[in-house]
């Protein structure tokens, strides 16, 4: 009739305490709602990534391509050019179309840029007036005619708030053009398509921006003939082509489309795993905590525990009893949890998207896996904080029962020594594994990503281990505080000095949590202050000009989009104006030098950024390490990084593949760009550019000279530019850069709340823990004033040793960062503000979660307090 | 061996403690709060054990009923060995075989009387015979208050239901450490009278520490501790006997 006792019983002092419970719940929720939300943005990334299966390509059959193609990179464009008349009238065709793309920016009316669906670009195209292989769908208006004219995808309209009749303004490689909005137009029923965002024009149009010759496309779509297979339609043209000049690639429009899903959900699936890695840390501060909570939670029933041990429960029931109480904690959390996970998702969505990644567009998720999976996993991770706890309740003793006065027993200081030190042994396998990884493999973003990975990894640990060597470091700052104590506040300050050597655990989970959250906020304070303080500083050193003209609008990474090029020409009469170089930027990919005899050895192709720049007076606006020589028409300078990683020497000549097919360069000399942010990779002067890639987007206008109103008034007519100072533009220049780094600041916040709340849990359960001692001070003649500042006193040990553990975390992973990846991005090199700063917001944190229990312990009455339990 | 005098064995032995030493702390720091204890308890006998604050009462009550463990000797129940037993065998061996009555804090609070009294029982998840749970309730006077939180009932009514847990399950001893030290002597009495019913009317082993001469009194016989070790022995104490005892040893 009445079930299981230890249901009962857990049950029961679950509803007891649950409000001393509340705050952990919060915290377990708080932290099943990040793996909820994180999982949920993941999903829906994915979903807003791969665009549903929306492809432009859904009509055609055959895709006839120019030049040689990356069979992997389904949006590099071709690097060579077809004629569409050569193709049109063959047998097995029924119908072609050319096909060209060229990067633009769209932006409203009032200058507001238009950011295009997801991870994508926007990109023009021409409108396909054949209906056989038209797949833009007119939702409303009709198709773009004539120069001024465009069509849009929905998701471009909607995001931009444009309508039929409406206008809005292009960002060409070339100039800024302001189009009319003849239709808006959906594919296969979706918004926009993989790559992006579409704007359509009239052929012609597309082709004079795409600065093709008359006749000529990147790229042909073609119809098969009825009856035709497309298979054999590629095999044929496959074959007649073969011996077009530059190369011909003929694929069919299937294989192209499947090519676009797989990309689509490998971007995913990155984004997934970053957004994976940071609920991570969420888990871990949700376990954290917990495990905490339920430390207290069995000290505090170590009376209750130790009777039922004496009429009878077996330790094996004891500790089942403390894992049913965290399974009750754990589903309410689970199910609370679960639910707050949309409400956390559409703020990390908002928040992504306001650095350029908007996923907004897709659906929520309320499959089973979006459901269950958080669920699930906070169950696991409340039964795992607790298992500790259950593991010390099966172990009370029953006599303890018996005593009168629960005081902390003395403990063994061994096991806790030993497991605290296998735990900081576990830390070190992990830096050990970084260091290995620097050893063995070749340097880059690679390398430094996975180094920071397990750095990350072995500090987590650490913390972990700190936390529980905590309480051998309590009672020497114990003393400490005291000794200030006595000074200061005389008998309450030996009072409380009492009271924190002779129960070093309770102060010690206290000051765990806050040193949590302190590692956690340092940590990612002083990467930031590093990482900016660097690029600030390489910046400065690098960019010679005072200004830089940009767009102000951002690509999906987060830098300045790209501008028109001929804003350049606008700055030439602007009064004081020395000189005004345009930076141009354009990917190539560097074809293997000797022809490989064995074709299962062929290394992945070695792309890279190649930076464009007129030469001569370069040096007026950048100053490049390593000085490179003014460059010639067909000479590359490339950074002393790409020379080594491709082993390549002064003097050779190489072959790069770019927009315009095979370009021979001579390497010219080597150079370095300490700021990474103008030319990280490769120099070449502005005519050899157009022969890379004569539509190459413009990043900036470097401006020597001239002040920043004298700027500003000379491209008052150019929508979508502003003028920035030096510091300003590298700032926003760097922002690609730091974009892993801005996502964690939601996270680390979160985790800050997490781990607040639980130092809000153990304080309050360690002040009612007393409420008979306090009781018995004020019996004694302690005034409640007293009394507060007994508790006051033992807050600040909690303070100190919270502060000083976290911040040597800090410090200590960004050391060992810095060590281990070799940045100069990275270093532990933090202004002396950041010290004091974390110390107050510290004392702040303990106070505001101390205050209240304080408050309430101080007034209990006598003889209540002599009453409890 | 004052405690088991030859000749006189009771051929129905419940319990027997032989030289039960126990020291608490090692080398020059140790002490020893039991030099080597033996006693006898036979069944259906209430034992009270006496002595002077120190002498080592409460601490021979927890070695015999295995909440503590002792530093050598043997102490047999029925017939198991308790003192070669893991922390899981004592815990079965005191929900089947002991019942338990502490001086204070014996109820966990948020449970009620009846689920308190019950609560030994479904630990060990075995079924009580209906009339048993009546009878002791219904002798206890606690029909009334089962519904109760232990915050809800007096001193008096708490040791009573503590008492009626550890007679729900009929257990070959019961141990009762100070069961009336909290309260005054009216409920005192009631309680010290439940535990000579239980022995009376239904055999029932009763082990007592007490400092009390007239609950001393209630018992068959009187263990004298003094210094951890068995002094003297008063069978039928009438409480006068046992005063004059208390006075000697207490010097």
């Amino acid at each position: 009739m009445m079930g299981n006792p230890l249901w009962l019983i857990a049950r029961r002092s679950f509803a007891e305490g649950w409000v001393r419970l509340a705050a952990t719940l919060l915290a377990a929720l708080g932290s099943i709602a990040l793996i909820a939300g994180s999982l949920q943005f993941a999903l829906r990334a994915q979903e807003a990534v791969a665009g549903g299966d929306a492809s432009e390509y859904f009509r055609a059959d055959v895709l006839v391509q120019g030049g040689t193609v990356d069979p992997d990179n389904v949006y590099a464009p071709p690097d060579g050019r077809i004629r569409l008349d050569r193709l049109a009238s063959r047998p097995g065709v029924a119908a072609a179309a050319g096909d060209a793309a060229v990067a633009v920016t769209a932006s409203r009316p009032d200058g507001q840029a238009i950011m295009a669906a997801a991870e994508g670009r926007t990109l023009l195209r021409p409108w396909v007036p054949d209906p056989q292989l038209n797949p833009y769908q007119l939702e409303a208006g009709r198709a773009p005619s004539g120069d001024g004219e465009v069509a849009v995808v929905r998701h471009l309209a909607r995001a931009g708030e444009l309508s039929v009749g409406g206008t809005m303004t292009l960002t060409l490689p070339h100039r800024t053009q302001q189009v009319r909005i003849s239709g808006i137009v959906n594919v296969q029923g979706r918004g926009a398509v993989a790559a992006g965002d579409l704007v359509l024009a009239s052929p012609e149009t597309v082709q004079r921006a795409a600065m093709l010759p008359a006749g000529t496309w990147q790229s042909v779509w073609l119809k098969a003939a009825p009856g035709v297979p497309a298979e054999r339609l590629r095999g044929e043209l496959a074959r007649e082509l073969a011996q077009e000049p530059g190369g011909v690639t003929v694929r069919t429009a299937e294989s192209v489309r499947r090519v676009q899903l797989a990309t689509a959900s490998g971007e995913g699936t990155t984004i997934a795993g970053i957004v994976g890695m940071l609920a991570s840390v969420a888990i871990f501060v949700g376990l954290f905590v917990v495990a905490n909570t339920f430390g207290t939670l069995v000290r505090q029933r170590t009376r209750r525990l130790a009777l039922l041990g004496a009429i009878g429960a077996t330790p094996r029931q004891i500790g089942r009893l403390i894992r049913l109480e965290a399974l009750v904690l754990g589903a309410i959390a689970a199910v609370g949890g679960v639910a707050a996970g949309f409400p956390v998702s559409e703020l990390i969505i908002r928040l992504f998207a306001r650095d350029g990644f908007d996923v907004s567009g897709s659906d929520p998720q309320t499959g089973w896996i979006a459901l269950t999976l958080p669920a699930v996993a906070g169950i696991l991770v409340t039964q795992g904080a607790a298992w500790q706890a259950a593991y010390r309740a099966a172990g009370v003793s029953p006599v303890q029962a018996l005593r009168s006065t629960v005081a902390e027993p003395r403990e063994r200081r061994l096991p806790r020594l030993l497991f605290g030190g296998a735990i900081l042994a576990g830390a070190v396998a992990w830096y050990a594994v970084a260091a290995a990884i620097r050893a063995a493999e070749p340097p880059g973003p690679d390398r430094t990503f996975v180094i920071a990975l397990m750095v990350l990894f072995g500090s987590l640990m650490a913390v972990t281990g700190l936390a529980v060597l905590t309480p051998f470091f309590v009672k020497p700052l114990g003393g400490l505080v005291g000794r200030v104590g006595r000074l200061v506040g005389g008998e309450t300050g030996r009072l409380a000095h009492a009271t924190v050597t002779r129960s070093p655990r309770r102060v010690s989970s206290a000051a765990s949590s806050l040193m949590l959250g302190v590692a956690l906020v340092a940590s990612v304070a002083l990467v930031t202050i590093s990482v900016h303080d660097r690029f600030r500083e390489a910046g400065r050193q690098v960019m010679a000009a005072e200004h830089a003209i940009t767009s102000t609008a951002r690509t999906a990474e987060g830098a300045p989009a790209p501008i028109a090029r001929d804003v350049a020409a606008k700055l030439a009469g602007a009064p004081g104006v020395s000189r005004a170089a345009v930076l141009t930027q354009t990917e190539v990919t560097l074809v293997p030098p000797v022809p490989d005899g064995s074709p299962q050895e062929r290394p992945e192709p070695f792309r890279f950024l190649v930076s464009g720049a007129e030469q001569s007076g370069l040096r007026d606006v950048l100053r490049l390490g390593g000085r490179p020589p003014a460059l010639g028409t067909g000479e590359i300078a490339l950074s002393s990084a790409v020379m080594k990683g491709q082993g390549l020497r002064r003097g050779q000549e190489i072959v790069v593949r770019g927009v315009h097919g095979r370009t021979t360069l001579t390497v010219a000399g080597t150079y370095h760009d300490p700021s990474h942010l103008f030319a990280d990779q490769a120099l070449v002067a502005a005519e050899t550019m157009d022969r890379l890639d004569a539509n190459a987007p413009t990043r900036a206008v470097l401006v020597r000279g001239g002040s920043t109103e004298a700027l500003t008034r000379a491209v008052a007519g150019v929508p979508g530019v502003r003028v920035l100072g030096r510091d300003a533009y590298v700032d926003a220049a760097s922002q690609s850069q730091t974009r892993a780094l801005r996502s964690t600041y939601v996270f680390v916040g979160m985790a800050l709340l997490l781990a607040l709340f639980g130092m809000a849990t153990t304080v309050s359960m360690s002040v009612a823990e007393r409420t008979r001692e306090f009781g018995l001070l004020g019996a004694v003649g302690a005034t409640t004033r007293q009394i507060r500042a007994i508790i006051r006193w033992e807050a600040a040990t909690v303070v100190v040793l919270g502060t000083l553990l976290g911040l040597a975390i800090a410090m200590g992973t960004l050391g060992l960062l810095h060590v281990m990846s070799g940045s100069s991005f990275l270093r532990p090199d933090p202004p002396w503000w950041l010290f004091p700063l974390v110390l107050t917001g510290a004392a702040v944190a303990t106070l505001v979660t101390s205050a209240l229990p304080a408050r309430r312990a101080a007034a209990v009455p006598v003889l209540e307090a002599a009453k409890a339990e | 061996m004052i405690a088991t005098p030859a000749g006189e064995r009771v051929p129905d032995q419940v319990m027997i403690a032989t030289r039960v030493v126990k020291t608490y702390g090692t080398g020059d720091s140790a002490v020893s709060a039991l030099r080597g204890v033996s006693a006898t308890f036979a069944r259906g006998q209430f034992t009270a054990i006496m002595g002077p604050s120190g002498s080592g009462k409460s601490t021979f009550l927890h070695c015999l009923a295995g909440l503590d463990t002792v530093t050598s000797g043997t102490i047999v129940i029925g017939d198991v060995d308790l003192t070669g037993l893991s922390r899981t065998g004592l815990a079965e061996l005191r929900r089947d075989r002991m019942g338990f009555v502490f001086q204070s804090f014996n109820l966990l609070p948020i449970l009620t009387a009846e689920e308190n009294i019950r609560l030994t029982a479904r630990l060990a998840g075995r079924q009580v015979e209906p009339g048993w749970f009546d009878t002791v309730v219904d002798a206890l006077g606690l029909r009334q208050r089962l519904e109760h939180r232990p915050s809800e009932l007096s001193g008096g009514q708490q040791q009573r239901v503590a008492v009626a847990r550890a007679l729900l399950t009929r257990p070959e001893v019961l141990f009762a450490d100070e069961p009336t030290g909290n309260l005054d002597s009216r409920a005192g009495a009631e309680v010290l009278g439940f535990l000579r019913t239980a022995v009376d009317d239904h055999r029932q082993t009763v082990v007592m520490v007490t400092h009390d001469p007239v609950a001393a009194a209630t018992a068959d016989r009187v263990l004298f501790l003094s210094d951890g070790a068995i002094v003297d022995e008063l069978t039928e104490p009438a409480i006068d006997a046992v005063h004059a005892r208390m006075r000697k040893l207490e010097g």
